[in-house]
């Protein structure tokens, strides 16, 4: 059974339910499955990239 | 809204899985995140396997996710090789967790695209065509480094890991 652990900050829990309630205090309290937490930790430049995206989409579903 | 989505890595003997790595760094420790200067590679030999996952955390309003792919760009240093289970045929399933290695990996032996596959080639649930339609994640994708005798010096390289998102 894997251990669970949140790498921005450092917090560990037994279950990924457990990780994905946590308020992470490197993400300025965000929880994981929201977009501030990924622009407040790995992706500063979620919105860019999510609009580039839906952008690729758009076009591929032309 | 979009999904959000972020990459796993898990280590160690009883699988420590870290969820929202910010980079894929490889070098000889099993660790995520690691530094490359800190944890070189002796020529000739590999680095520690990298166990990772995609993990959608949230579908964000969309219906599906599916088709994952991925690839590495920019080349390596030397003549080292790097070796996954992803593949667009003959996909093996669902690897079970085990210890990451830096022998030669009996789990990662074709060549990592370097470029877009034309098909998925990192399953779900086992299979290449399988489909997250909740919170979920990918099967394990794992990954390494060969290195060659001669090889005096590392690289640094681009992962990507892409998926169709179905609104």
């Amino acid at each position: 059974m894997a251990t669970h652990k949140c790498s921005p900050c450092g917090s560990e829990f037994k279950t990924e339910a457990e990780y994905l309630e946590h308020a992470c205090e490197k993400a300025g309290g965000a929880k994981p499955g929201t977009a501030d937490f990924l622009k407040k930790t790995t992706m500063p430049h979620y919105d860019k990239v999510a609009e580039a995206a839906q952008k690729r989409g758009a076009a591929k579903v032309k | 809204m979009a999904a959000t989505v972020e990459i796993d890595e898990a280590n160690g003997a009883g699988e420590t899985l870290s969820h929202n790595i910010a980079n894929s760094n490889m070098g000889s420790a099993d660790a995520k995140e690691l530094v490359a200067a800190d944890n070189p590679v002796t020529p000739g030999e590999n680095t520690y396997e990298k166990w990772q996952k995609i993990h959608v955390t949230n579908m964000g309003g969309s219906s599906k996710i599916d088709n994952l792919k991925v690839w590495r760009t920019t080349a390596l240093g030397g003549s080292a090789t790097h070796v996954t289970n992803a593949r667009t045929t003959t996909y093996g399933g669902a690897e079970a967790y085990a210890t990451p290695v830096a022998t030669d990996s009996t789990v990662a032996d074709q060549a990592m695209p370097t470029s877009e596959p034309a098909s998925a080639n990192l399953g779900i649930g086992g299979s290449l065509t399988g489909e997250l339609t909740a919170a979920g994640s990918s099967d394990y994708l794992v990954h390494q480094i060969q290195t060659d005798a001669g090889d005096v010096a590392g690289a640094s390289t681009t992962m990507h890991y892409q998926y169709d998102e179905t609104a």
